[in-house]
């Protein structure tokens, strides 16, 4: 157990240094023998660690079908032409804007 | 209190049909180059780490299609990128980075465990090479199953041919990144690998063949007794 990471300002960098050996190892890791028990009593109580999912869920992204059901040749992009003559009436940067949110909504 | 892991629900193919739409409306809405890369990586941005494989889904999904202006229009988007260094990329952790702490805050536990010196700095990748190190290396993703490696990769590289700049400017980019030793973004083998697309897709070979090319690649100087973990 360690208590590296805690918000103890003696244990920064900076802070160990200015101790200059009045300290010993032995007394940090004394100061976590509370703590210690405490979490040894939690060890039994938590709940049991998750699985690693054995796909990533942006592999399962990749793999979304779009065009299941729709022929070959029939695979078209039709556009939405009141989006794109909205877009193509405002500034560059606020377009540019407005089409990423637009995307986005479309797939929640 | 216990952090929400639940994965978003997929999109359904009309969804995925309607964002792409809308993708190549937003891309036609003005001529500018520049406007049409902003376009691309403001998505990337919105969409956030985590939600890269849905921006190159939504890729998948145009190339996918039999809408060949549609293709036209992303593959010379990021032709213009490549012209520009500046893909519309997705971060994934690198193996060999490291950053120092920072000597005014506290020391960090994981600075002592797997993450020496700090947490593992991530690399923005473009598409192909997103695909590959997600496929190769250990990152902080679940590793990439070669089969959606290589229909995500076959499917990336056709979209990218149709567009003149896209197709001469990409693999010599993957041929200069596989050519770096020093940078600590790629595995040797990730190396191999890109050098392989590189190859092939230069020889003008069909994007099937371009990403089994990747997947047949092995590391050369590896002895066959050892036992090799990429990091």
């Amino acid at each position: 157990m360690s208590t590296i990471g805690s918000s103890d300002p003696h244990l920064t960098r900076a802070g160990l240094a200015r101790l200059d050996g009045q300290v010993s190892l032995d007394e940090l890791h004394g100061r976590d023998q509370g703590q210690a028990a405490g979490l040894e009593q939690l060890r039994d109580t938590g709940p049991a660690p998750q699985a690693r999912p054995a796909t990533d869920a942006g592999e399962d992204v990749l793999n979304a079908a779009a065009w299941e059901g729709i022929p070959a040749g029939e695979r078209l992009l039709a556009g939405d032409q009141d989006f794109e003559a909205q877009l193509g009436a405002m500034e560059l940067s606020g377009a540019a804007d407005s089409a990423a949110d637009a995307i986005l909504s479309a797939i929640g | 209190m216990t952090a929400d892991t639940t994965a978003p629900p997929l999109p359904s193919p009309a969804e995925l049909r309607a964002a792409a739409d809308r993708l190549v409306s937003a891309l036609a809405a003005h001529d500018d180059p520049e406007y049409r890369l902003t376009v691309l990586k403001r998505l990337v941005r919105r969409l956030g780490e985590e939600r890269y494989p849905l921006f190159l889904r939504l890729l998948g999904v145009v190339a996918e299609s039999d809408d060949a202006r549609a293709q036209r229009l992303l593959a010379e988007t990021f032709g213009t990128a490549l012209r520009r260094m500046d893909m519309p990329g997705g971060a994934l952790s690198s193996w060999g980075a490291a950053r120092l702490p920072d000597p005014s805050a506290p020391l960090a536990a994981s600075a002592f465990s797997g993450h020496f010196f700090g947490a593992a700095p991530q690399r923005l990748l473009g598409p192909v090479e997103y695909l590959t190190v997600w496929h190769l290396q250990r990152t902080q993703r679940t590793a990439l199953g070669a089969e959606t490696f290589r229909t995500a990769l076959a499917r990336m590289i056709a979209l990218l041919n149709r567009s003149d700049d896209a197709r001469a400017l990409y693999p010599q980019k993957l041929a200069a990144d596989a050519q770096n030793e020093l940078e600590g973004a790629y595995t040797r083998a990730t190396r191999d690998r890109l050098a392989a697309i590189a190859a092939a897709w230069k020889a003008g070979r069909p994007p099937e063949e371009v990403a089994q090319a990747a997947l047949d690649a092995q590391s050369g100087d590896t002895p066959a007794n050892w036992v090799v973990r990429d990091l």
